[in-house]
């Protein structure tokens, strides 16, 4: 329950001209977002460049040196021979960072492969600024953005029904608006108590204690094995990191004990290499509309050199379904609490990430176990027109870091500087603009 | 369409010429992981109690701290 700092939801008329960096595990992309005076419209111009390998092992200054010639070449491609003048940027950084200010957040430690020496447990601003500072990029970085606020936020601007924004991919996470008065956490800092407040939740680390989560024996072991044990529960039971893990698990588990028999005789080597299954194989086992799962059949010699007799596809099929079902209506009780927490009967979700966009039945099964939750009368669970609806989002990272951006600016001019560091500039910035 | 965790329709029967351990094996993993209403419920309720815990002083799960730390959401 991370406070972002993103304090506003857009309007829909917000304008001007944004930079949105988001720098992933694979690519880094520099996105231009303008927001024209049409309300909720946007245009964008973007460019992807590839993360190298070696950078993520490599310097502090090499990784900022890096991004900030991405940068550098975006903006002499785009904005040839043009005067520009601190042009302001909002920074999807998708790493976990703990967050004094929307210009402000302290690494806890990398992720995604990287490991970079001098960045954790400092605030990266800096160390991105100086980059820039080397170059004279007529840049300023105005809010570091995470990809579940910005999800949230470019949902809203198109549609202002939306309030929380979520993320089904590798990973699952959530955010929604809170309001300061509700935040005791912040009293301290005094401010407006009606003032709404972006809340990042982490919700993957939900009954780390293991109070609640209906944990199997497969899970025990997913944790048991990960790099990190006793650390994000609930997203090793809905994440599409662990679906096709736990699927392994169960199979292999089938084949080695004594109990049934499954792959008899067969080669299962490739079987037993951890993570060698993501979410992608399930889906496509459930995507198979062959009634004798042929696809599924191929999938198998394909991938594991494994032929399964026609009963074991049969399990095989039935064991991704009820995987790929716990983790969709385990997400919807994160849904549901936040709705029960802020008592919305009636709002939009917007939501991402590959689970959510590519896995088959996700939505509607999703959906069914909200109106379990929340009772909803019988003609509603379909996922769609339901009184709480997950809707696909629109570009967090780009859109919405920009709009984030936009909105800091906007607040800033506005004299409401709480959780701005760099408030001087922030100033100068939105009475230019105008 | 496969409504909530049930059997889709279309492939009911499909289950017929079952060998009775691979049946036994496929009731034990419905048992496993099959999320009943009230156990969805349930979470539902202590959920909304932990979001509250993360927003106060004292804390909770999901709030950050630097014996918990947090792994964030990735994407592919």
């Amino acid at each position: 329950m991370i406070p972002t700092w993103c304090m506003a939801f857009p309007d829909g008329h917000e304008t001007g001209s944004y930079l949105a960096l988001d720098m992933g595990g694979t690519n880094l992309r520099v996105c231009e977002v303008t927001l024209t005076s049409e309300k909720g419209e946007f245009e964008i111009i973007q460019s992807k460049y590839r993360m190298p390998e070696e950078l993520k092992t490599g310097s502090a200054d090499e990784l900022w040196g890096y991004v900030a010639d991405c940068l550098q070449q975006f903006i002499e491609y785009h904005h040839e021979d043009e005067k520009l003048d601190h042009l302001p940027l909002g920074f999807t950084f998708s790493y976990p960072v703990t967050q004094d200010a929307i210009d402000h957040g302290v690494l806890q430690r990398w992720t995604k492969g990287f490991d970079i020496a001098g960045v954790e447990g400092e605030d990266v601003v800096p160390q991105f600024n100086r980059a820039l500072e080397e170059r004279h990029l007529p840049i300023k970085l105005v809010a570091l953005v995470n990809d579940t606020t910005g999800t949230m936020i470019a949902s809203a601007y198109t549609d202002t029904d939306m309030k929380v924004g979520c993320i089904f991919g590798t990973g699952c996470n959530a955010a929604y608006m809170e309001d300061c008065g509700s935040i005791p956490k912040l009293a301290h800092l005094n401010l407006d108590k009606d003032l709404p407040m972006a809340i990042n939740c982490e919700w993957g680390a939900f009954d780390n204690e293991h109070a609640v989560l209906p944990r199997t024996p497969y899970d025990v072991i997913i944790d048991k094995e990960s790099p990190r044990p006793g650390q994000q529960s609930f997203e090793k039971m809905i994440a599409g990191l662990y679906l096709g893990e736990i699927f392994r698990l169960v199979l292999l588990d089938l084949h080695k004990g004594n109990e049934c028999t499954m792959f008899a005789d067969q080669d299962v080597s490739k079987l037993d290499k951890p993570y060698s299954l993501d979410a992608s194989f399930l889906a496509a086992i459930e995507e198979d509309r062959f009634e004798n799962l042929t696809d599924t059949a191929d999938l198998f010699a394909a991938k594991l050199g494994i032929s399964p007799t026609k009963p074991e596809l049969e399990l095989i099929r039935r064991l991704a379904e009820l995987i790929a079902t716990r983790a969709a209506r385990l997400t919807a009780v994160g849904v549901s609490a936040i709705c029960r927490h802020k008592k919305w009967d009636n709002v939009h979700v917007g939501a991402d990430g590959s689970v959510f966009t590519k896995y088959p039945h996700f939505k509607i099964r999703q959906a069914q176990a909200l109106k379990e939750i929340l009772g909803w009368e019988g003609k509603f669970g379909k996922g769609r027109g339901d009184p709480i609806e997950v809707l696909p989002a629109e570009d967090g990272s780009g859109v919405g870091a920009a709009l984030i951006a936009a909105l800091t600016v906007k607040r800033a001019r506005a004299g409401q500087l709480a959780g701005i560091r760099d408030c001087d500039s922030l100033v100068e910035i939105g009475r230019k603009m105008k | 369409m496969v409504l909530g965790a049930r059997k889709p329709p279309s492939r009911k029967g499909s289950f017929a010429d079952m060998p009775t351990d691979l049946k036994t094996q496929i009731d034990k993993l419905e048992e496993l992981f099959l999320v009943p209403t009230e156990k969805l419920k349930e979470i539902s309720d202590h959920f909304v109690s932990e979001l509250k815990r993360g927003l106060s002083k004292e804390g909770g799960t999901i709030v950050r701290s630097s014996s918990v730390p947090h792994c964030k959401t990735t994407r592919y």
